[in-house]
């Protein structure tokens, strides 16, 4: 009887002792697999040839450390004209047709949100806390968001006007913003808005009709959306 | 003592160790890699009941990609895996060489909706036809906010999801859309709440209603599986690939719904619709792009297409008659199932429109057949152009596409002197067979395609013959359908909806009767009956024929 409370006591010893252990384990991040590739901002120190990243898949960066302002941010481009559009996926379905679509002046919205936006619930939000801990926790580095968007505007999303919307021009001809959709404190109830400007030279000497800048944490993934005038 | 203590210790450490593994951990985002739809939703669904996330793979080059997408933080992985048709083979070593922890589901087809299934432990569930992939979509929003999970029901899987259900203390029970009738039957102990109003936009804006009021919805036509729509935050509302349903429209306008988010890039003409018609404000969802630094352009969303039957129409061919002063229109069904059409036709003369004629009510073409319609009009007019505008779609009431064509307008002048009648409407029980009686009533040969509409267990069924019939001068005929009606079907109807297309030229039966004629039962044949008799005869005569032996036998 003795030895089998013992051995009783030994097992909810162990069981205890593993739940730590996996506990400790989970809360310990663990590092992705990075692989080499090509590199398309003209200011990284990456060795490698020239950029592929418009025909396949996104590819991913290995910076070697010599200039970090990159490394905080990502630049999405592409069309949105009436007429042919080509968007790349996994399928290889590469084209789809918009009869119309938007008008110039309209906008590109991106966001983290794995749902969609609460659209009516859009308001501004500072750059300062965007740069806080809740968001993408930049802090004071010398490409945080504050450094970044540095002016303000007035913009009209679904109809509903945000003032002060914080606001940066990307490569001379795109116009960057960025608002809150109420929903939660957090990267995910921010939407980055990208004016559209058709057929202007993007920072790949190609024409497209909107530039995107947005702040990027490992893992991110942006989901992306138009509104149809 | 203390070192028998501790060995006892390390051997339950190493066995628990084993024993348990990582089934400790919950689960913290599903991933399917299936090239099988049903895992896909099944996977999906689970995950959205769950409240984590899912990722599936659409393709085999996506399989590494996806694994540096995964968040980190959530490492206890769920792999819902199709042994059949993977889209990566090793799938679970690549994760655990990304140091997640990996639960492996890996079965057949139906059997991992079900395994995912018991999983939830939830007691409420929806039933639908796995044909009908686009109901599974309808549903999802409804299911995952209110916990039920969706059982994906064929006539492979009947017994097995009729024993699940009867071990699992159901709830709460729903039947949504087409059903098989015998499980169906089956489920009725379960006292189901059945939704079907006959197609495919009704029935999903009744699920709709029941999500409860929303003021910013999703809009997509159900082909394909998208993460958003397997969130449960928004109902979705079907629309067309190219054209949105009248019901549609007045559903929008009559709820307050302020924004509606589209996916699938192939909708943006019907968003544009919805958007001129409603005002709504509408958004795409178009792309996504990942956090890799640097730049890149923004790709498609991963969307798993669900399999659908095409609808296909065209225009064989559109004439005048001059003889009949009416225009005759051909119009193909291409497809694999029966589709209603309605058309606007409008005509031409030197660049001036001079008339439009066109259908009040869609009309059946079978699939893989053509149908005449005439439109009677005065036009004197020659060298005439017509442009025809065609909605079409599986029910009368789901026309969400168009057919536009352009086609010059050939004369003829043919004297259709055919006539045709329905002499009454009988079905024999014994060989399940349906026949409509003709008669030829004119004084050519004539042709005849019928087709009759009559009630299953409350849905509509409708049976078109596939070849016309030939008849005579004064001949009579029978049109035969083979269908099965049980003694419930045959109180469901006591008349039958006969539509008979007929006329003197095979290839042009523009010439119309309906009618509503009584269903006469028939529970034995007349061969049957004689049958019956002789057997009983020759028993008889058997029968008495040693009775009298044994009697001689006795004396």
């Amino acid at each position: 009887m003795k030895k089998i409370k013992q051995t009783i006591g030994i097992v909810f010893l162990v069981m205890i002792m593993i739940v730590a252990v996996e506990m400790v384990s989970a809360s310990v991040p663990s590092g992705g697999t990075l692989a080499t590739g090509n590199n398309s901002t003209a200011s990284s120190s990456v060795s490698s040839g020239s950029s592929n990243a418009a025909g396949g898949y996104v590819t991913e960066i290995n910076i070697t450390g010599n200039n970090q302002q990159t490394a905080n941010w990502q630049g999405f481009w592409g069309n949105v004209s009436a007429g042919t559009i080509y968007l790349n996926d996994s399928s290889g379905n590469s084209m789809y047709n918009w009869a119309t679509v938007v008008t110039n002046g309209g906008f590109v919205y991106a966001t983290t949100k794995s749902t969609a936006p609460s659209w009516s619930s859009v308001t501004a939000i500072s750059a300062a806390t965007l740069d806080g801990g809740s968001y993408w926790n930049f802090g004071s580095k010398s490409d945080n968001i504050s450094n970044t968007y540095t002016s303000t505007r007035d913009i009209t999303i679904a109809s509903y006007t945000v003032s002060g919307a914080i606001n940066t021009t990307v490569n001379t001809y795109f116009n960057n913003s960025a608002v809150s959709d109420g929903s939660s404190a957090s990267r995910a109830g921010v939407i980055w808005v990208g004016e559209i400007n058709n057929d202007k030279t993007n920072f790949k000497s190609t024409s497209s009709d909107y530039e995107l800048l947005v702040p990027v944490v490992a893992g991110d993934s942006y989901k992306f959306y138009i509104e149809i005038s | 003592m203390l070192m028998m203590t501790l060995k006892r210790g390390l051997l339950v450490l190493f066995l628990l160790y084993f024993i348990t593994g990582n089934a400790i951990a919950a689960t913290d985002q599903v991933i399917v890699n299936s090239a099988d739809w049903q895992d896909v939703y099944s996977g999906a669904l689970y995950a959205g009941l769950e409240g984590i996330p899912a990722k599936f793979l659409v393709t085999s080059d996506q399989a590494p990609f996806l694994i540096t997408t995964l968040e980190r933080s959530r490492r206890n992985i769920l792999l819902v895996e199709s042994s059949a048709n993977p889209f990566a083979f090793g799938y679970k070593s690549s994760l655990e060489a990304a140091r997640f922890n990996v639960e492996e589901i890996k079965d057949t087809g139906n059997s991992r909706n079900i395994d995912l299934a018991k999983r939830t432990q939830t007691k409420k569930f929806i039933v639908l036809d796995d044909a009908y992939g686009y109901n599974a979509i309808s549903v999802a929003p409804y299911a995952i906010k209110n916990n039920y999970f969706v059982l994906l029901a064929n006539n492979l899987n009947t017994d097995e999801i009729y024993s699940f259900l009867r071990s699992n203390q159901v709830a709460e029970l729903i039947i949504y859309g087409n059903l098989d009738n015998a499980l169906k039957q089956k489920l009725t102990e379960f006292n189901p709440d059945v939704i079907n109003k006959g197609n495919r936009f009704d029935n999903n804006l009744e699920m709709v209603k029941r999500f409860g009021p929303a003021q910013q919805i999703i809009f997509t036509n159900g082909e394909f599986i998208e993460s958003e729509i397997m969130s449960g935050k928004e109902p979705v509302i079907f629309v067309g690939k190219e054209n949105v349903p009248d019901q549609v429209i007045e559903y929008i306008k009559t709820n307050d719904i302020k924004t509606g988010v589209v996916i699938g890039n192939d909708l943006v003409g019907s968003s544009h619709l919805i958007k001129e018609a409603t005002n709504v404000t509408i958004f795409l969802k178009f792309g996504q792009g990942f956090a890799n630094t640097g730049s890149s352009e923004v790709k498609a969303l991963d969307m798993f297409p669900i399999p659908v039957y095409e609808t296909n129409v065209n225009v064989k061919s559109i004439q005048y008659n001059r003889e009949t002063r009416s225009l005759e229109v051909t119009y193909e069904n291409n497809g694999k199932i029966g589709t209603y059409l309605r058309s606007s036709i409008e005509l031409f003369s030197a660049g001036t429109r001079i008339a439009t004629v066109g259908d009040i009510d869609p009309v059946l073409v079978n699939r893989e057949n053509s149908l005449t319609i005439s439109y009677n009009k005065d036009i004197n007019e020659q060298d005439l152009i017509s442009k025809i505008t065609i909605v079409f779609g599986e029910f009368p009431r789901s026309l969400d596409r168009v057919f536009h064509i352009e086609m010059p307008v050939g004369q003829i002048s043919i004297k259709d002197n055919s006539d045709f009648s329905i002499s009454g409407a009988t079905y024999e029980v014994d060989p399940h067979k349906l026949k409509i009686g003709l008669k030829n009533t004119g004084e050519v040969p004539a042709y005849g395609k019928t087709q009759v509409t009559f009630i299953v267990y409350g849905e509509e069924k409708i049976l078109t013959q596939d070849k016309a019939m030939h008849l005579d001068p004064g001949a009579s005929g029978v049109a035969e359908f083979i269908t099965t009606l049980s003694e419930t079907n045959i109180e469901e109807n006591p008349r039958v909806k006969i539509h008979l297309n007929y006329g003197e030229r095979e290839s042009t039966l523009s010439k119309v009767i309906e009618e509503n004629p009584e269903l006469k039962i028939k529970y034995a044949s007349y061969n049957t009956l004689i049958l019956i008799l002789f057997i009983l005869i020759v028993i008889g005569a058997v029968y008495y024929t040693r009775k009298n032996k044994n009697k001689n036998k006795g004396n």
